[in-house]
């Protein structure tokens, strides 16, 4: 016997198997009449099912969304107490230094440094009014943990980035006027003074 | 609406971060949220080029679990869906007054996640030997823009029907009506017509927007 059109949370449950016998019956009579909104309506409750079958999420680790939730406040604002070091500016092209192998300043800014983290260079290309591209290589020289990159300009913090899981740099569009990089990996936190005007 | 540029977000932000949970609440403009008063992305994010810590916290527990699940699903084991993870809400990070289209910030997300995970597989494939490369059949979501679609939809719902649903249909845990109802502050017997009415709500967004 048919009851009246079912709403679509009767036919959710109907579709989920939560109705008593009885109401199931009745939905069902009504499905099997044939009306096109009720068949839509079926037709994309399933639909719904398997795509979010399909797609269940993960739940990650409880050290990694401690670490995404500390990112926020450790880029913006991180303490700034013994547990930093500073990186050491090895190689500037703008000093007129000649180094074997590394590129002369005819098209930006290129520069080595010595750190904590790693031995590292950026390369800085004009990219723009006011902006330049930083590519560069960071070799590690302890574990793989992961490194993320901040870009500040007067201490505030304007790009953020990730070193590639192969140490390569890659940002695009940083003002020229930053004038220091923080590098953090887990508990090491290294700091660089950058200049990265007059390529 | 329009997100600010990025040189105005800089120079209208202040450099004091505020980390207090809910030191100080979203008014005029940025004070839209969900009829039951929970925050949208959009709100989240324009906290967040405010510097408010807290709002960071919410975009992080709202879009943990589809960044890292999307990281694992194209074929990436734990650890380096962790990467990839991180890498992504960094990548959120550094875009935060570039993002304009706040209503779709999951797809957003997921293909920032999905290109990072693309990344460290390239790589992996670089620098294995053709005796332990990685399985090449990588099953990703089975049909990634109706996963994507499905998530921004979930974004526009919003407020306790997203969580809802999320919970019924999307974890894994499967938690019961009971658990729900306490979650939620509901009444057991609320839960299955307020899921209900949710869904049909999704359903005519998703029809919207397809």
């Amino acid at each position: 016997m048919i009851a009246g059109k079912p709403t679509f949370t009767d036919l959710l449950d109907w579709v989920e198997g939560r109705l008593s016998p009885e109401r199931s019956d009745e939905v069902r009579s009504y499905v099997d009449s044939g009306d096109p909104t009720t068949l839509e309506s079926v037709e994309w409750i399933r639909g719904f099912l398997r795509d979010a079958e399909a797609a269940r999420l993960e739940k990650p680790p409880a050290e990694l969304s401690d670490r995404l939730r500390g990112m926020f406040v450790g880029l913006h604002h991180p303490s700034q107490g013994d547990d930093w070091s500073d990186a050491s500016l090895v190689f500037d092209t703008r000093s007129g230094l000649a180094a074997a192998g590394v590129r002369s300043g005819d098209d930006g800014v290129h520069l080595a440094f010595a750190s904590e983290l790693g031995r590292f260079v950026l390369d800085a290309t004009p990219a723009g009014p006011d902006e330049v591209d930083v590519t560069g290589l960071l070799v590690r020289s302890g574990d793989g943990t992961g490194v993320d990159l901040a870009f500040l300009q007067g201490g505030t913090l304007v790009r953020a980035a990730r070193v590639s899981r192969d140490g390569r740099i890659d940002v695009r569009g940083v003002p020229v006027d930053v004038d220091e990089l923080w590098l953090t990996a887990g508990t090491t936190k290294v700091r660089a003074r950058l200049d990265l005007q007059g390529g | 609406m329009k997100a600010l540029s990025d040189r105005t977000a800089r120079e209208a932000a202040p450099r004091r971060i505020d980390t207090a949970p809910s030191a100080r609440p979203p008014t005029g403009a940025g004070a839209r949220s969900s009829p039951d008063g929970t925050a949208t992305d959009a709100d989240l994010l324009r906290r967040c080029r405010r510097r408010h810590a807290d709002a960071w916290n919410q975009l992080v527990s709202r879009y943990e679990r589809l960044v890292y699940t999307v990281a694992l699903r194209n074929g990436l084991g734990p650890e380096d869906a962790a990467d990839v993870t991180q890498s992504t809400f960094v990548a959120l990070l550094d875009s935060l007054s570039r993002i304009r289209d706040e209503e779709k910030l999951p797809s957003w997300l997921m293909t920032v996640a999905r290109r990072q995970a693309w990344r460290i597989r390239n790589l992996s494939r670089r620098t294995s030997t053709l005796d332990n490369a990685p399985e090449t059949s990588i099953d990703p979501f089975a049909d990634w823009a109706t996963t994507a679609a499905l998530h921004d939809g979930l974004a526009t719902l919003g407020g306790i029907c997203r969580e809802l649903l999320l919970a019924l249909y999307f974890d894994p845990d499967e938690p019961s009506y009971a658990e729900l109802a306490e979650r939620f502050g509901r009444s057991i017997g609320g839960i299955g017509p307020l899921r209900g009415r949710c869904l049909d709500k999704l359903r005519v967004i998703l029809e919207d927007a397809s």
